[in-house]
């Protein structure tokens, strides 16, 4: 059998390489084979590295504990068989790894300044993108007031009975639109996993949109299962992005939970529009709340599932959303107002749906360029700062470090 | 299927694995490439049965695992792999040996951090008693030797 003594010089370096200096104190006073292995220089270069970090900058968490050395790309001069070519003594080592390791942590901060500049990106482009999808609604319901007021003008007379088709094609244009813009929001924004989850998403989505139609009739049973069906499959999205390796796209998972709950809302009214006065005043009193309150309540549940519930982190990403739920409401009941007014012609009621495609196509054009023209290309200007103050001081550590070889 | 190849250990055991498996090895992809015929046995003098087994078992993990199980995961199976390989010392020195010889990298790596593990504070007594090394060292070679590493602690503390 094997003794601890008998193992390969080989397979020793390896051991000593990874054992910290009161170890390797121990096992060089362990026997005479240790001791002379051990002689070596290079293989106390890792250990002492370790301790300098520990004792002298504090930096043992970050730097030693969570990677081998050689995994680490800043420690390359501190390679053992560089250090053995120059013949450095541990006093030289010792002076250098500390040079190295101030110019190091200077670099670091470096790299926290970049961790916080794309985070600040990142929450500057969700808050644009959601100031742009609140603007992009406000026209199409504007505009789709206007062309309904337009229909009016042009022939007062003329109001047919409007199919549960044509009421489904308003309907569905809107719940379509705001899962579409989702969609591509997120595809803009996520990995090529979550890209792939999308799409699977929505290819669900079409036939489970589809069945209420055929199977369904009625504006009014059509127009609640869309809404409910939507709002399930943002919610379900939602709740993906929540959990597991989508943990870090929260901010999709509340995005898609703001849709889902929106369209639920807007379902609802739809849904109460066309009931008696009485209930319809009701349940748009009962739809507000629900705007407002859902979101910002599944939004707490998540936080809170992940232990970091907190006012005010909470209010702070969900103000965009009251705002928008709020306008959503607004123009709705405006909408109704109009419904009331007007009997919708068969015809032309199709022409408020195209409009809003093309909004959509040219609101998503204006938007992208927007993004990329005051986020994207600041974040690689900045970056191409950072790198280069990054090398600047890796160069600097370098030369202090060859500085100290020199002396020696 | 993959093909599979058959692999002779020293105490005449003849273990099949996944080619794919035993590439992992530097020394078989080698011997492999340059001159062995799959369909030969593969004699493994230096290698015990038992040492075998669990090399073919690591080595199988990992193929199975690269690129469908999770890094969190694949770490979790070593460590409770490691943990159970390495119970015995004498079995664990073994087994580093014959990982070395191989050129399994990943495992050598984890089979030398456990021996770090059972190393780490531990006095030379307590690791000569541990590991049954002789004490061939004089008193005053030891006293200098504390001597001279002694400024770090001092630092430390």
């Amino acid at each position: 059998m094997p003794k601890l003594n008998d193992l390969s010089d080989v397979v020793l370096d390896e051991v000593f390489n990874w054992c910290d200096l009161t170890t390797l104190h121990s096992l060089q006073q362990t026997c005479a084979r240790f001791r002379d292995l051990l002689q070596n220089e290079s293989c106390w270069i890792p250990a002492y590295f370790e301790k300098i970090c520990e004792i002298q900058l504090d930096l043992r968490f970050d730097l030693c504990s969570v990677k081998p050395f050689d995994e680490l790309d800043l420690t390359a001069p501190f390679n053992p068989d560089i250090m053995r070519s120059f013949g450095l003594s541990k006093k030289g080592y010792k002076e250098s790894v500390i040079l190295y390791l101030k110019a190091w942590k200077k670099s670091r901060k470096t790299t926290k300044e970049e961790i916080e500049l794309k985070n600040t990106q990142k929450d500057r482009t969700m808050k644009l993108w959601i100031m742009f999808l609140t603007g992009l609604f406000m026209c199409i319901f504007l505009i789709l007031s206007i062309a309904s007021f337009a229909v009016i003008l042009q022939s007062p007379s003329a109001a047919p009975k409007t199919t549960p088709f044509h009421y489904w094609l308003f309907s569905g244009g809107f719940f379509a639109l705001s899962v579409i813009t989702a969609c591509i929001i997120c595809l803009m924004f996520s990995p090529k996993t979550t890209r792939y989850l999308l799409c699977c998403l929505t290819a669900v989505s079409i036939p489970l949109i589809l069945l209420p139609m055929v199977w369904l009739d009625g504006f009014v049973v059509t127009s609640y299962w869309f809404g409910f069906i939507i709002s399930s499959l943002a919610i379900l999205g939602g709740i993906i992005f929540s959990f597991g390796s989508f943990i870090h796209r929260r901010d999709i998972a509340f995005l898609l939970f703001g849709i889902g709950i929106t369209c639920c809302g807007v379902s609802h009214v739809l849904f109460v529009l066309r009931m008696d006065n009485v209930i319809r005043l009701t349940g748009i009193l009962i739809a507000i709340p629900l705007f407002i309150a859902i979101p910002l309540f599944v939004y707490g549940c998540v936080l809170f599932l992940f232990g970091e519930l907190d006012f005010k982190q909470i209010f702070k990403p969900v103000q965009p959303y009251i705002i928008t739920a709020a306008i959503w409401v607004t123009l709705v009941l405006i909408i109704l107002r109009i419904d009331e007014i007007i009997q919708w012609n068969s015809n032309l009621c199709l022409i408020p749906v195209y409009i809003q495609y093309v909004l959509l196509i040219v609101g998503l054009i204006i938007g992208y360029a927007v993004y990329y023209v005051f986020t994207e290309s600041a974040i690689r200007r900045k970056a191409k700062r950072i790198n280069i103050a990054k090398e600047n001081a890796r160069l600097g550590a370098i030369q202090s470090l060859f500085h100290t070889l020199d002396n020696e | 299927m993959s093909e599979t190849l058959t692999l002779v250990s020293a105490d005449g055991k003849t273990l099949t694995a996944p080619k794919d498996a035993i590439m992992r090895s530097a020394m078989l992809k080698n011997l492999l490439e340059v001159a062995a015929n799959s369909d030969e046995q593969i004699p493994l003098d230096f290698v015990h049965s038992e040492d075998l087994e669990n090399i073919i078992e690591y080595c199988k993990y990992h193929v199975e695992a690269e690129g469908k199980a999770s890094e969190g995961d694949i770490s979790k199976w070593d460590g409770e792999f490691i943990n159970r390989v390495t119970q015995d010392d004498q079995k664990h020195l073994r087994l580093i040996q014959t990982t070395d010889q191989l050129q399994i990298e990943g495992l050598f790596k984890l089979l030398v951090q456990g021996i770090v593990r059972k190393l780490h504070n531990k006095t030379p007594e307590q690791i000569r008693e541990k590991w049954n090394i002789p004490d061939d060292l004089p008193k005053e070679k030891k006293d200098e030797i504390f001597n001279t590493t002694n400024w770090l602690y001092k630092k430390s503390q």
